[in-house]
């Protein structure tokens, strides 16, 4: 979008998707958001191929197949990503999975200015002002000659050309080799023997930094013995909720005795004489009362 | 620390505290912008601290405090004060590319779950045609030979010669890695595609 001056037209129509039902978008500008956190990611990738798709309608008819190709390239990499969380596959997801993988590869080289080094990104910007220095002493020779819409025309055809030749040195530097990029195609072959991606995630641990560690360090003295007691700080709680489900356990053991001491006398029972019967009702039996005597007794 | 045979869903669930924390890691000193030796040293130090970390937790499970890890068992005292035969399994580790690679002390910028060259790691893969697994007991005979040819071998393959800790207990080190959902998609490839 950057290299192509539409990141305002991008800007605008990324602030316009409405809320719906579970979608929450940004209220900030792509360039605003310092650092995306999983939720946001998740959210986005429902809503960004159309922000996409609706950025790059129009355009000269140089930079269609530029922009076909970079919706084609994001269409699948998100369709990759919506099909990776499922909770079971079978072949039927998997040969999607693939499916998508592949024309990602195939279209990925549209993104290539974006992973270019320093040393093309210099080459690049210098050549660029090289350009735009010869279209300028261009102008000013012809600025008499020439007719409003042929200067319109002139500075289309100036920008291609600026675009198209910065594309040239950039390219070499610049490559996918990364190894994100070539975990992908392993997802689907570690996804037979070891199950559903989702629950290798690491977002449960990113999670357990607050509650083991952070609420830890609160809890703490902040001394210097701090350390023990941020790693023993959860254990205590667990401990405490162990002793509570343990003791729940043997109040619903209690109860359900009690409950079978409560069965009604049979005609037998009551036929029998009153010095064989037991005397006096049973002692009602209370969950609370059961509770606090086994934490007296424990 | 989480066990592998609780469901998802539970291990999933913030209120079942399926993960507990057994240990805590030096926090580094993050300085990008001093020079490069200074970084390497601190990287090299990192290294050093995450290893001795783990050779401390895992250290009850070593062949020399248990003989019987060489048959994959324990013997595992249990909460009804019996001893068991138990066969403990480390299975999995989360975490980021550059973690991942000093767990299996590979060089930076590799892949860890195959020998796949540095050149073609954009390269469309398909599943069939996966390069060989690292092959870790390769590697330690390598590093034990302690000669040239043998150092050569594990330069020409990425692979860093450090006492590794998970080469001393009953576990396939090339196995330990998952795929990790969270840092290969969602903070990976979508903020890639997002830039």
């Amino acid at each position: 979008m950057e290299t192509h001056k539409w990141l305002d037209k991008y800007n605008a129509i990324w602030l316009s998707v409405p809320a719906y039902h579970d979608l929450t978008p940004e209220n900030k500008l792509y360039e605003e958001v310092s650092q995306w956190n999983r939720k946001e990611m998740k959210e986005m990738s429902r809503y960004m191929l159309g922000v996409v798709t609706h950025s790059l309608q129009g355009g000269s008819p140089a930079q269609h197949p530029i922009f076909n190709r970079a919706i084609q390239c994001a269409r699948a990499l998100l369709e990759f990503y919506r099909y990776a969380p499922y909770k079971s596959h079978d072949d039927a997801t998997l040969s999607y999975m693939e499916d998508a993988l592949r024309p990602f590869h195939t279209f990925k080289d549209v993104f290539i200015l974006g992973r270019a080094g320093k040393q093309a990104k210099a080459k690049a910007n210098a050549l660029r002002t090289d350009l735009v220095k010869k279209r300028q002493g261009d102008e000013e020779t012809n600025a008499e000659t020439r007719t409003p819409s042929k200067k319109w025309r002139e500075m289309n055809a100036w920008r291609d050309y600026i675009s198209h030749e910065i594309d040239v040195p950039q390219q070499p530097d610049a490559v996918f080799n990364f190894p994100k990029i070539h975990m992908m195609s392993h997802l689907v072959g570690k996804t037979n023997p070891y199950g559903a991606v989702q629950q290798y995630s690491a977002e449960r641990y990113k999670e357990a930094h607050k509650m083991n560690l952070k609420d830890g360090w609160t809890a703490s003295n902040h001394n210097l013995n701090s350390l023990p007691q941020v790693i023993t700080f959860q254990r205590h709680i667990l401990c405490f909720e162990m002793r509570k489900l343990n003791l729940q356990a043997v109040a619903k053991r209690r109860e359900n005795s009690a409950a079978a001491c409560n069965v009604p006398p049979s005609s037998a029972d009551l036929a029998a004489p009153l010095s064989s019967r037991h005397m006096g009702s049973p002692k009602s039996w209370d969950p609370k009362t059961a509770v606090m005597e086994s934490i007296l007794t424990l | 620390m989480t066990i592998r045979n609780l469901s998802s869903k539970i291990r999933l669930m913030p209120s079942t505290h399926s993960v507990i924390m057994v240990a805590l890691l030096l926090i580094p000193i993050k300085n990008s912008n001093g020079p490069k030796r200074q970084l390497d040293e601190q990287q090299q130090t990192n290294q050093e601290v995450l290893n001795e970390v783990l050779r401390r937790v895992l250290q009850p499970l070593t062949y020399k405090n248990n003989p019987s890890a060489e048959s994959w068992y324990y013997n595992v005292l249990c909460a009804d004060g019996n001893f068991r035969h138990c066969q403990p399994v480390l299975a999995a580790w989360l975490a980021e590319c550059p973690e991942d690679g000093d767990l299996q002390f590979l060089e930076q910028h590799v892949s860890f779950w195959c020998e796949c060259p540095m050149n073609v790691l954009g390269h469309y893969v398909p599943p069939d045609k996966q390069h060989t697994r690292w092959n870790h007991n390769l590697y330690r005979t390598l590093s034990d030979a302690n000669t040239k040819a043998g150092d050569a071998e594990l330069s020409s393959r990425h692979v860093r010669q450090v006492l590794n800790v998970f080469g001393h207990i009953p576990c396939i080190m090339s196995d330990l890695t998952k795929p990790d959902l969270l840092h290969t998609m969602q903070i990976g490839m979508l903020g890639h595609l997002q830039k």
